[in-house]
């Protein structure tokens, strides 16, 4: 652990330790149903369902949807949001190293993987730079979050651009939700120090709060070609509150805001530099730190309409030895959803956003000061063709970027339900990634060599003609609630890709620049299934199998050594996975998660002199664990990950991590509620 | 777009009017001697509560604190049940559950439909957003059960 990781422990002591006093008083858990105390008059005037669109069930959504719930958080024993990520099929998920990960939808795999939209409570949060996201910035309480919605295939029409091949909806709980204190502390060989707290508590008569504080050591884990250590060791801190009102009936509000920082170790190899040997191995640090403030706030105009206003403001800055970036974003979204005549239910929208991108250049990476205007308006249309049985919903997203200009996201969703139990449902739809900054005006050194006149480089450069991916998408699925216990949900899809990018070479100056070109397409088809079986009230099984295959060529003016070629087997073919759980005697219970994935093939960009593609077996994952729950308010978890083999190659970075193995670990950790 | 704790909301409020039940209920005090300390909530079939029952057992009935019992079917154990609730799973072994239950002052309830019909207590039905109730009164009548007439008034029928 790091002498700051040491600090904080040390700060935190005290509060751990005045929770022990508290412990004697067996006052009702925090999380206890808190509608146990209402009368029954109270109790009739609850809605438990609701009109409006955006909280459809997940049987009436026409798109191919998984939820990863707060429980499968908790019995996975996951300890970062990445790895619970896992969980859903037709996404793939793989470790790079302790705090890299690759994570994409439907293929297109990568440290650098761009066509995925994900959210924090509405917030966007992949990085403008590269349009992917960094994943060891999103470090929230596990604890808080209430589930995790995972969107396969294009949602442009709601949520704009880049929720091309998915958008992942992370969610936390209302602040009336986590009423009460919790504290979590635990370690283990891979995992040394876990520590989280939250306490909730009644602003007024219609107000709760929270408050949270995070902090998480990660260890290292070693590299593949020596067995040493991969020097890729991390810890984070985050602390953070949410609030939410209900002033009356119809009126809700929300604020909320995190506060982060991260510290991390990793690798780059090679690192290139402007001198002899040129080609370098540097062991560095790279810090990130952060906060956000969102507000929402929505009435209901009548029991027909409502309207809800969203505002947020984010900064991130990460720091290291090859870049050093921070972005402002300022994000307004207004939504109007009613109901018109009997049939319809019109959703529409428009929101603005100011990106503002600072970046310091070194010879490594170079990306220019930018500042981003984003215009956006959305309509959708909700139409019940025939009464409780066929809905189709059309509608279109409007956008203007800096970059490309007006893009339409426009899509055609179909939902047949002949019966309570069956949900048939498909969709045509098209969806764009618009240009990351690095594509249009970056400069990416990937090679140094001696020439006659001095140095030689060779660059991955941007192209201010560089224009957006398009895909065209069509899907269909099938939900069958079997029976109460028993659920199956299968989703297939067509992508078809237009101007995908991929780097042509070029001679320069100065060596030669691989440009950024829209230059590959092709088809993306697959298969997800997820399968709920809850065998009895003590025994439960999730299975999930996922297929994809993609097909993607590049224009005959890309030569192989771009890479492109490989686009198509960078992802699995086939994953599957199974979770169990088991509870044995009244308090404990036994988790299992199995999940396998196959071959696929890598390219480490940095090697690309060098190497040639390099081959990923397949691999099975065990997770297991077993949770003992001695007192209502009190559970010790001791967590086992990657138990089948000792360490697991899951992904080869394209960017310049060396291959790294991922250990097994193994973990102990208490919660206390209060 | 999707929101699962939907169902979360509705379990948790189907918990609650499972307490408000027993309390505007009188069990035959013969079946309910005062030396017991616990009143004993059921659940058949699969429990579709889940997290929904946190707290559940810090709460009295009658000044007896509940007790939660999961049965995979009726057995002689229910007998001492006050208030059983019958799972959807159970939708196919009802005629056998009811038998079970009939005559003896235990208190049913269920949201599967065509439960009060049928011979339970009470169903849980829905009307517009809203969670509501049928009684079956003569069948509480008939195993000496005194349902509160203000339970009455609200239920959307009594049979």
């Amino acid at each position: 652990m790091s002498q700051s990781g040491l600090r904080i422990v040390m700060a935190m002591m005290p509060v751990v330790l005045g929770l022990g006093c508290l412990g004697n008083i067996y006052a009702a858990s925090g999380e206890s149903n808190e509608y146990l105390d209402l009368d029954i008059t109270q109790l009739m005037n609850i809605k438990v369902t609701s009109v409006a669109k955006k909280e459809q069930s997940l049987a009436d959504a026409a798109a191919a949807v998984f939820v990863i719930t707060q429980e499968d958080i908790r019995r996975s024993g996951v300890t970062t949001i990445p790895d619970a990520l896992a969980m859903a099929p037709g996404l793939q998920v793989a470790k790079i190293s302790a705090s890299k990960w690759s994570v994409s939808s439907r293929g297109f795999a990568g440290y650098t993987s761009n066509k995925l939209l994900v959210l924090i409570d509405g917030r966007s949060v992949y990085s403008p730079a590269y349009s992917g996201t960094f994943w060891d910035a999103q470090n929230t309480l596990l604890e808080d979050i209430d589930r995790i919605e995972v969107i396969r295939g294009p949602g442009g029409t709601l949520w704009g651009a880049n929720a091309v091949n998915g958008v992942i909806n992370i969610i936390t709980k209302k602040a009336d939700q986590t009423q009460g204190g919790l504290a979590r502390l635990g370690a283990g060989n891979q995992e040394p120090f876990m520590f989280g707290s939250r306490y909730g508590g009644k602003i007024s008569d219609t107000a709760y709060g929270r408050a949270y504080l995070t902090y998480n050591d990660h260890g290292e884990n070693v590299l593949k070609s020596s067995d040493t250590d991969a020097g890729d060791q991390w810890q984070s801190a985050q602390g953070g509150f949410r609030m939410d009102g209900k002033p009356n009936d119809g009126k809700e509000w929300t604020l909320q805001g995190d506060l982060y920082k991260n510290t991390g170790d990793q690798t780059f190899s090679p690192f290139w530099i402007s001198q002899p040997p040129f080609m370098t191995t540097l062991y560095d640090e790279v810090n990130n730190k952060g906060g956000n403030l969102l507000g929402r706030y929505r009435q209901e105009i009548d029991s027909e309409s409502a309207v809800a206003l969203k505002v947020y403001y984010d900064n991130n800055e990460r720091d290291d030895a090859v870049f050093k970036l921070a972005f402002n974003t300022f994000d307004i979204d207004l939504q109007y959803e009613t109901k018109w005549g009997q049939r319809q239910n019109l959703m529409m929208g428009t929101g603005y956003r100011v990106v503002q991108g600072d970046f310091d250049q070194s010879f490594q990476v170079s990306l220019p000061d930018r500042t981003d205007h984003l215009y956006s308006a959305f309509l959708q249309d909700e139409i019940n063709l025939l009464a409780n049985t066929l809905w189709l919903t059309l509608g279109s997203k409007y956008e203007h970027n800096g970059y490309t200009g007006s893009e339409w996201q426009p899509s055609a969703r179909l939902l047949l339900k002949p019966a309570e139990q069956h949900s048939l449902w498909t969709s045509v739809a098209r969806a764009v990634r618009t240009p990351s900054i690095v594509e249009r005006y970056g400069r990416v050194t990937m090679g140094v060599f001696p020439t006659a006149m001095g140095i030689g480089t060779v660059t991955f450069t941007g192209n201010p003609d560089f224009e957006s991916e398009i895909l065209y998408a069509y899907e269909a699925g099938y939900r069958w609630q079997a029976r109460d216990n028993l659920s199956f949900d299968v989703a297939v899809f067509y992508n078809d890709y237009e101007e995908i990018y991929t780097a042509m070479p070029q001679p320069s100056p100065t060596g030669y620049d691989y440009v950024f070109v829209n230059a590959v397409s092709g088809t993306g088809q697959g298969i997800e299934v997820a399968v709920d079986w809850k065998a009895t009230s003590r025994l439960s099984f999730v299975l999930t199998y996922s297929y994809l295959e993609l097909d993607l060529t590049e224009d005959a003016s890309i030569p192989r050594e771009a890479g492109s070629y490989l686009l198509n087997d960078s992802s699995p073919r086939h994953q599957g996975s199974m979770r169990s759980s088991l509870s044995l005697a009244e308090n404990w219970q036994v988790n299992l998660w199995l999940r396998y994935v196959d071959s696929i093939q890598g390219l480490n960009r940095a090697d690309q002199a060098s190497a040639g593609p390099a081959e990923i077996d397949a691999y099975l994952i065990t997770d297991l664990n077993l949770i003992w729950t001695p007192r209502k308010d009190l559970e010790v978890m001791l967590a086992g990950q990657n138990l089948t083999k000792g360490q697991s190659f899951q992904y080869i970075s394209e960017y310049s991590t060396p291959a790294t193995e991922i250990e097994r670990g193994v973990y102990c950790k208490l919660t206390w509620r209060f | 777009m999707v929101r699962a704790a939907d169902e979360d909301l509705e379990q948790k409020v189907k918990v609650a009017f499972l307490l408000n039940f027993a309390k505007f209920t009188a069990w035959p005090e013969v079946f309910w001697p005062a030396d017991r300390s616990d009143f004993i909530l059921a659940i058949i079939g699969d429990d579709p509560f889940g997290l929904a029952l946190k707290g559940v057992d810090q709460k009295q009935i009658y000044g007896k604190s509940i007790r939660l019992q999961y049965a995979g079917t009726p057995s002689a154990d229910l007998e001492n049940c006050q208030l059983v609730f019958v799972s959807k799973s159970e939708k196919d072994n009802l005629r056998g559950i009811l038998s079970f239950t009939e005559g003896k002052p235990i208190v049913t309830v269920s949201d599967i439909e065509g439960f009060a019909a049928a011979g339970g207590i009470f169903e849980f039905k829905r009307k517009d957003d809203h969670l509501s109730f049928i009684i079956n009164n003569s069948k509480a009548r008939q195993s000496g059960i005194h349902i509160n007439s203000s339970l009455l008034k609200l239920a959307i029928e009594v049979l």
